[in-house]
C-alpha cells in the first residue's frame, strides 16, 4: 500500500518535471529582462543618460537600426532599410563601433536611410538595447516604447514581418 | 642558428601579444582585482559559452568597457550585474542564483533531493532490521 503511494508521488513528480519543461519550450524567453526595455519613455531615457538631445529625434514611429561599415550582414540589409525609408519611416542609425570617416565614406557609397545618426564608438549607447551583435533594428512607437526587436540581418521574411508590425504601429495612431 | 631559434620562438609567442587589445588600468587594486573577476562572471552574449574576459567580440570589448565605467562610478558589483540583467537577461551572468529568485533552487535543489533520498533507505533498511 504505501509503496504504492511512494510510486504515484514519483509518477507525479515526473509529470511536473515534464510540464515545466514543456512551458518552458514555449515560453518568450525571459520576459522579465524586457521589462525595463519595453517601459514606456526607454528610449528618452537611454538618450538622456547619453546627453543626446531628445529634441534632435524625429517624432512618430521610428526606426532604430544598429549598424557599422565593418559588418557585411549590415551591407545585405541594407537595400530593405532604403525601402522602408523611402516609404517615409523616420530611420535613426546607430554606428556601432565604427569609425565616423569610414562610417560616412560607407553611407555615401551604399546611400543614406537615416535620418538621423548617432555614433556610439565604444559600443555605450547599443548596450542599453541589449544588443548581442550588429545588426539589429528596433521598431519604436509614436510614444517613445520600444515595441519589436529584430536581430540580425534583414531578408525578405523579416522585411514583411517589419511592415507587418508598423502597420500595427500606425493603426494605433490613428 | 641560435638567434634564429631565439627569432622563433618570439614568433610563437606572438598570437598571445595580439589578442590583448586594450588593457584598462586602475589606481586602485581592489578595483583592479574586483574588474577581474567581473569579466569572469559575465557571459559574453555572441559567444558560445565564454566570458567577456577571454572572448574577443565586439559585444564583449562593449561590455568590458561598460564594466570599466561602472567601477570608476562607484557602482557595486551587484548593482554593475543587476543593470546588465535587465538589459541581457538572467542569462548575461555565470552564477544565476544571485541574480534570480529561483536561482537557489537550481543550487540547493539537488541537495535537498539528496538528503530526501538518504532518508528513504535509512529508513527502509531499519524496517528491514526488525
Amino acid at each position: 500500500m504505501k509503496l504504492k503511494l511512494f510510486n504515484g508521488v514519483i509518477v507525479c513528480l515526473f509529470l511536473l518535471l515534464i510540464l515545466i519543461f514543456w512551458q518552458g519550450l514555449h515560453s518568450n524567453n525571459e520576459p522579465q529582462a524586457m521589462a525595463e526595455i519595453s517601459k514606456k519613455n526607454y528610449l528618452e531615457t537611454i538618450f538622456n543618460n547619453a546627453q543626446i538631445k531628445t529634441k534632435k529625434l524625429p517624432s512618430g514611429i521610428k526606426i532604430i537600426n544598429i549598424w557599422s561599415s565593418w559588418c557585411l550582414s549590415c551591407q545585405k540589409e541594407h537595400g530593405f532599410l532604403l525601402k522602408l525609408a523611402k516609404q517615409g519611416y523616420a530611420l535613426i542609425g546607430i554606428n556601432y563601433r565604427d569609425d565616423e570617416n569610414k562610417s560616412r565614406q560607407w553611407l555615401k557609397q551604399h546611400k543614406n536611410p537615416y535620418k538621423l545618426i548617432l555614433q556610439d564608438p565604444n559600443g555605450q549607447l547599443a548596450l542599453e538595447f541589449g544588443i548581442a551583435g550588429v545588426p539589429e533594428t528596433w521598431l519604436v512607437g509614436a510614444d517613445g516604447q520600444l515595441h519589436y526587436r529584430y536581430q540580425g540581418e534583414i531578408d525578405q521574411v523579416a522585411y514583411a514581418t517589419l511592415l507587418e508590425k508598423l502597420q500595427i504601429l500606425q493603426r494605433e495612431i490613428s | 642558428m641560435k638567434y634564429f631559434l631565439l627569432l622563433m620562438l618570439f614568433i610563437y609567442f606572438l598570437p598571445a601579444q595580439a589578442t590583448t587589445t586594450q588593457v584598462y588600468s586602475f589606481n586602485d587594486d581592489t578595483l583592479e582585482k574586483r574588474f577581474e573577476l567581473l569579466l569572469q562572471e559575465i557571459r559574453c552574449p555572441s559567444c558560445s559559452n565564454q566570458s567577456i574576459a577571454d572572448s574577443n567580440a565586439a559585444t564583449s570589448k562593449s561590455l568590458r568597457y561598460r564594466v570599466y565605467l561602472d567601477l570608476k562610478n562607484g557602482y557595486s558589483d551587484q548593482e554593475i550585474i543587476s543593470r546588465l540583467i535587465q538589459r541581457y537577461g538572467y542569462s548575461i551572468h555565470y552564477a544565476p542564483a544571485l541574480g534570480h529568485p529561483l536561482g537557489y533552487l537550481l543550487w540547493l535543489g539537488p541537495m535537498i533531493v539528496f538528503i530526501f533520498l538518504m532518508m528513504i533507505i535509512f529508513y527502509q533498511q531499519r524496517k528491514g532490521q526488525k
